[in-house]
């Protein structure tokens, strides 16, 4: 169980489309470039990115973490590495 | 106690999410500088203020890739370090660390594997504590 006090309750039209996507093996940048896509923020806008994987996948913070530092870089098989793992683990909580 | 999370993003996408584990371990994402309508202070001070005396330690997890964004924490132990500081010294200067002391956590530790050389670290771990008494 958890307990959250945000002002920033993520869309869950968003939500079940990350989850969609996650199931038919999207890459991290394909998840993140919906985020930004549906959210109209711009592509620096981290938290709302980890927030959104928090919510979708039910990860943990410190299991979203490493999105940051990739965001803007290129090393998209690291990442994928780390978070597609995470998700698939992540399914049963 | 409870996982607890505390999440506030202002419509520009800054703001910070804290995540309290059950142990009182504290790890959160904070966004703010100029571009942010509110302070990086500001919203440490709200998030400390909301999980209140259940935080027992702040970690902090400071990464830097060769392309990436900035990274306040560790921008600041590299500069430092690339100075001659030593590492024990410098990681008491970061941003985090001086946010983190205003609520009477004053010890730092490294904790698990350092990537990296001084000036050009990569990775950095902290586990941010109060002085045991």
């Amino acid at each position: 169980m958890s307990q959250t006090l945000t002002n920033a309750d993520a869309k869950p039209e968003v939500i079940q489309e990350l989850r969609n996507l996650a199931d038919c093996g999207a890459t991290v940048r394909q998840l993140v470039a919906v985020i930004q896509t549906r959210t109209g923020l711009k592509e620096d806008a981290i938290l709302p990115v980890l927030w959104y994987f928090m919510n979708a996948f039910s990860l943990t913070l410190p299991e979203v973490l490493p999105i940051r530092e990739w965001l803007e870089t290129r090393e998209d098989k690291d990442i994928d590495s780390i978070i597609l793992p995470a998700i698939e683990k992540a399914r049963g909580r | 106690m409870l996982e607890s999370k505390f999440v506030w993003i202002t419509p520009e996408g800054k703001g910070i999410i804290g995540s309290l584990d059950e142990n009182g371990l504290l790890t959160f994402a904070v966004e703010a500088g100029p571009a942010s309508s509110i302070r990086g202070a500001e919203l440490f001070d709200r998030m400390m203020k909301h999980f209140g005396h259940e935080v027992r330690a702040i970690q902090g997890v400071w990464r830097k890739s060769n392309q990436g964004r900035p990274s306040t924490n560790i921008d600041k132990v590299n500069e430092l370090t690339r100075q001659g500081m030593l590492l024990e010294d410098a990681i008491l200067k970061p941003w985090t660390v001086t946010q983190a002391k205003k609520w009477g956590f004053d010890q730092v530790h490294v904790i698990g594997l350092i990537e990296g050389i001084p000036g050009a670290y990569t990775k950095i771990d902290v586990l941010i504590e109060k002085q045991k008494p």
